[in-house]
């Protein structure tokens, strides 16, 4: 028994030492990131999660901020899941004493994290890619942010699509989860609203090996096309491939997570000229150039994935926010996100930290230029946005146009 | 429409059925229920793509090279965890039999990934019969025949070998078996063998058929015991007619259910069976 | 870093910590005393997360109810339902073999996560239901998760009094008796699926309560937080190594547990970016290989089974 009980107090220890070493008081300016870098969302959360280091690095590069400290971000993995994400969210502002957070991706993680960790412990909160509904009337005493817009304005734009490419009638397969589920009460609505029949409407289950009884029942009324709503890895593309194989669609709408060139191999001929949609950038200014140029610089090639521009966004955001109030106490810092930014302010770009810093100083509001275009805040925290029609031409994805809120 | 549904419940039973017999003897013979085994099928099915896709050998080989390795992976499970852990009591076993189904199924994900894999990148466009009402594809008729080319083997080895015979003596009783000098061992890694084969078997053609996932095995788990426990533990011939029972009904219900709700229909067969004739159809009384 | 802060996470690290005690114990009443093969955990702490929720909240066009009940009902309902489903579960599997109660339970789990994800009616589906109401919320300002940890250390203490006060009486040990030899007892007139069937409940309203517990505290709950992993095998994982039969051994092995699994949480933040995708994986084959040494090497656990008197009522400690 006493052999057990020196075994226990050492793993206690051992256990002990390991959460707190993390942290050691240095004179950094802490931001946490709550990345999923494991789980379902994992091939979305290393890349987003370069989105914010390359901010990291052009602030740091430029000086730093509030009078020279360095930005450090600390990262936590979320699992995609929400015990994992709200565990790793109270590490991050408890033991590292963090009052910033950019994340979660998933919806289902960034609300309980907002709801029992962030809101009750005044912290900023911005998610770079929750496009939930959920969000935008979540009781958040203003903590909570978003860089991307809600997905009911996407399928809006979907739904408008499918209309104007002259189709009567539309069956919609969606991922079933609270993405899949709000754009697909958004595209039926506004495709009926176009005077359209969806004539059905069903939710499918990610990673199982076969679609054909979802393809078979919603094929049933002959629609005139297939909406699509999924990712590429969780059964998208097999949803296509067994759609065209037993001949149930040969016209298809896809939404942002198969806007990815991965869906047209081996059946280039097949999908040539459909189209889909995907939030993208604001038109006008040159954030979303400049980003990619200078991710590739860092990181390589950028992937076709969403969330990175809108990862660094974010962070930069804070950053903004944190210059402007002076402090990294969160009340301060939620405050000072809707007084720095302005539409007609003066216009900062991504890769210019020292001109935000000087603007700050003399008082000035700034119009920024973000990656994934202008970022600004309306008065619940969404923020506004655009959603892009693109196409597929000769097995590649290309954009074709842009629809502005 | 009905008779897709029931064409896609035959090939989905099928590869049911093939994976089901392994786990029927297993469960025969050993007394425990082997939750490794969807994981062994997705395994095999990897397996396969290793040798196909990724270092392009042919199907046929591939094909082999799979099974073996799958035979390989089983009887080195049995070596290193059942074997040792059969004297305790059975929840012991099984409970080791999730951990190793844990282990399998996350290097797949370590070395494959999360995302889809396919055999073939083109897709196969389906032959059209009965005036339209019935789609096959190619792929899916070499699906069919394999299948009855396997479980047809399966059936010469369990009653034409020595080995085979060996294994039914010892799923029907096993005190008995040992009386009239069956060697146990031999017979247990045997029948390990045959089911890894007959696994990777069943997780290629599910493969080749759609596509590979890490989960694809895992899913198709409950299916697998609805199908040993409606044919009757220790019978093979049972798994057979089990799992073509299991696919079939999982097809045809979604005239009657929301697709979505279809993974419950082999656990409400199940559980029927259970409640009517615990012993299944064609198996003895537990 | 202050000590204030250190201090908070480990009041949070608590009360996660003390939610798996509540499940571990629950198995062990099933499996440790009963011997019974429970692999659908994550079901029952659905069921009793998402009763609570319901009974609790205030009423809501998204989902079923909700009933604006206090939260000692919620957690009293969340473990009757729960308790309810294991019964309905028990009838046809629990006077078979015991591996047909741990296929059942994977079915069950599966078709319980299946209604929420569909139902939207009953429980908002895939959207989850969210501003779950915390007893006694804004009393205690920024010590609130404190008195939330005393509310949990209370339900330990509780059922851990009650189980081993329940073992050590003539019901527990005619229920350690059908798990030494099921014959001998059912020789002396026992009738042994009732006891088997009432160790089943017991469990699975304890499952009930600690996912009631888990709802409050996380104030949100969808489909995705009840996955085998994190609910099912995890806590059979701290069953193993604390002990199986030893009430004692079931917390420490949660607490110790679910200290290894976020403590290494670190390790994936060590590994190079191009390989972090994987750390999940080897995550999950480190604690598998882990659980097979333990299964191979010392079956009993830290702990061991606790010897429970067989002569007298009175808990020897």
């Amino acid at each position: 028994m006493f052999k057990k009980k020196i075994l226990i107090t050492m793993l206690l220890m051992l256990f002990l030492s390991l959460t707190v070493s993390g942290a050691l008081a240095q004179e950094t300016v802490k931001i946490g990131t709550l990345m999923p870098l494991t789980g379902g969302l994992a091939s979305y959360g290393q890349f987003t999660r370069n989105g914010t280091l390359l901010a990291q690095k052009i602030i740091n590069e430029q000086g730093g901020l509030l009078g020279g400290r360095e930005l450090e971000l600390v990262n936590v993995d979320t699992q995609t899941n929400p015990q994992a994400g709200v565990d790793g969210a109270q590490k991050l502002v408890s033991v590292n004493g963090i009052n910033a957070i950019v994340g979660a991706l998933s919806s289902g993680v960034t609300i309980p994290v907002a709801e029992s960790v962030t809101v009750p412990g005044e912290v900023v909160l911005i998610s770079p890619a929750s496009t939930s509904p959920v969000l935008t009337n979540l009781d958040d005493d203003g903590f909570v942010f978003r860089t991307v817009p809600s997905d009911s304005l996407q399928g809006v734009v979907a739904g408008n699509l499918a209309a104007d490419l002259n189709h009567d009638s539309l069956a919609v397969i969606y991922v079933n989860n609270d993405y899949g589920q709000g754009l697909n009460d958004a595209v039926v609505e506004q495709f009926e609203e176009r005077g359209g029949e969806v004539t059905a409407s069903i939710a499918f289950e990610p990673n199982k090996v076969s679609y054909r009884s979802e393809l078979m029942e919603a094929a049933e009324d002959n629609p005139d096309a297939l909406l699509l709503i999924a990712y590429t890895d969780d059964g998208g593309i097999t949803i296509i491939r067994q759609a065209l194989e037993n001949g149930f669609f040969d016209e298809f709408i896809f939404t942002d997570g198969l806007k990815a060139p991965e869906i047209t191999e081996g059946v280039e001929q097949y999908l040539e000229g459909m189209r889909g949609t995907a939030p993208t950038s604001m038109p006008g200014g040159e954030g979303p150039e400049l980003f990619t140029e200078l991710y590739e610089e860092e990181f390589g090639e950028i992937p076709p994935k969403p969330y990175i521009d809108t990862s660094f966004d974010a962070t930069f955001v804070l950053a903004l926010a944190i210059e402007k109030a002076g402090s990294t106490e969160g009340p301060a810092i939620r405050d000072a996100i809707n007084e720095v930014l302005a539409e007609d302010g003066m216009v900062v770009n991504i890769n210019e930290w020292n001109k935000a810093k000087d603007l700050i100083e003399a008082g000035e509001k700034i119009r920024y230029e973000g990656a994934s275009g202008p970022v600004l805040f309306n008065d619940v925290g969404d923020s506004m946005g655009a959603i892009g029609i693109w196409k597929i031409e000769d097995g590649d994805i290309v954009n074709e146009s842009v629809e502005v809120q | 429409m009905v008779l897709q549904l029931f064409l896609n419940g035959v090939i989905l039973g099928s590869i049911i059925a093939l994976g089901a017999i392994g786990l029927s003897l297993i469960y025969g013979i050993l007394k425990f229920g082997h939750f490794a085994h969807g994981d062994l099928m997705t395994l095999g099915a990897y397996f396969a793509f290793l040798f196909k896709v990724q270092l392009g050998l042919p199907f046929w080989l591939a094909f082999v090279l799979a099974a073996l390795l799958t035979a390989g992976t089983a009887i080195l499970l049995n070596l290193i965890l059942y074997r040792h852990l059969k004297k305790r009591d059975s929840v012991i076993v099984m409970i080791s039999s999730v951990g190793a189904a844990l282990i399998i199924r996350n290097l797949v994900l370590l070395f494959w990934g999360p995302q889809n894999q396919f055999y073939e990148k083109a897709i196969q466009m389906p032959i059209v019969l009965a005036g339209g009402l019935l789609r096959i594809k190619e792929n899916q008729i070499i699906i069919l025949v394999l299948a009855l080319t396997l479980v047809i083997a399966v059936h010469l080895f369990l009653s034409k070998t020595k080995m085979g015979k060996a294994m039914r003596a010892m799923s029907d009783n096993i005190d008995l078996a040992q009386i009239t000098g069956i060697n146990t061992e031999k017979v247990i890694i045997w029948t390990w063998a045959m089911s890894g084969v007959l696994t990777a078997a069943a997780g290629i053609l599910l493969a080749f058929d759609t596509h590979l996932t890490p989960v694809m095995g895992w899913n198709l788990l409950l299916p697998l015991f609805a199908a040993v426990i409606l044919g009757g533990i220790g019978s093979p011939y049972g798994a057979m007619f089990g799992g073509l029972v299991i696919g079939i009904s999982q097809e045809m219900s979604t005239l009657i259910i929301s697709a979505a709700y279809k993974p419950a229909v082999a656990f409400t067969i199940m559980i029927l069976m259970l409640i009517i004739r615990p012993s299944g159809l064609m198996g003895k009384k537990v | 870093m202050t000590f204030a802060g250190v201090f908070s996470y480990l009041v949070f690290f608590l009360i996660f910590a003390g939610i798996y005690a509540v499940m571990t114990m629950a198995l062990n009443m099933q499996r440790g005393f009963a011997g019974l093969f429970n692999i659908g955990i994550a079901g029952f702490w659905a069921v009793g997360s998402y009763t609570s929720a319901i009974m609790t909240k205030g009423p809501s066009p998204d989902h079923l109810g909700g009933f604006g009940m206090p939260f000692i009902i919620g957690l009293l309902a969340a473990g009757l339902i729960s308790a309810l489903v294991a019964l309905l579960v028990g009838i046809p599997t629990i006077r078979l073999r015991e591996d047909y109660l741990g296929i059942a339970t994977i079915g069950i789990a599966e078709i319980i996560r299946l209604v929420i994800k569909n139902e939207a009616w009953l429980s908002n589906g895939v959207r989850g239901i969210s501003a779950i109401p915390k007893p006694m919320a804004g009393s205690f300002g920024s010590n609130y998760n404190l008195f939330f940890l005393l509310i949990v250390v209370l339900i330990i203490a509780l059922f851990y009094y009650l189980s081993e006060k329940g073992i050590n009486s003539p019901w527990g040990r005619i229920l350690r008796a059908i798990r030494e030899d099921e014959e001998v007892v059912k020789a002396v007139g026992k009738n042994v699926v009732r006891y088997r069937m009432e160790a089943f409940i017991l469990g699975a309203f304890m499952m009930g309560v600690g996912g009631a517990l888990y709802a409050h505290f996380t104030s949100f709950i969808s489909p995705e937080a009840f996955r085998p992993m994190q609910a099912t095998f995890l806590v059979w994982i701290m069953l193993i190594i604390g002990g199986s039969a030893n009430n004692f051994g079931s917390i420490v092995g949660a607490f110790l547990t679910w200290g290894i699994w976020t403590g290494t949480e670190f390790l994936t933040g060590m590994l190079p970016a191009a390989y972090t995708t994987q750390a999940a994986a080897i995550r999950v084959i480190l604690i598998g290989v882990f659980l097979e040494l333990i299964l191979l090497n010392r079956p009993q656990g830290l702990f061991g089974e606790k010897k429970y008197s067989s002569a007298s009522t009175t808990a020897d400690g």
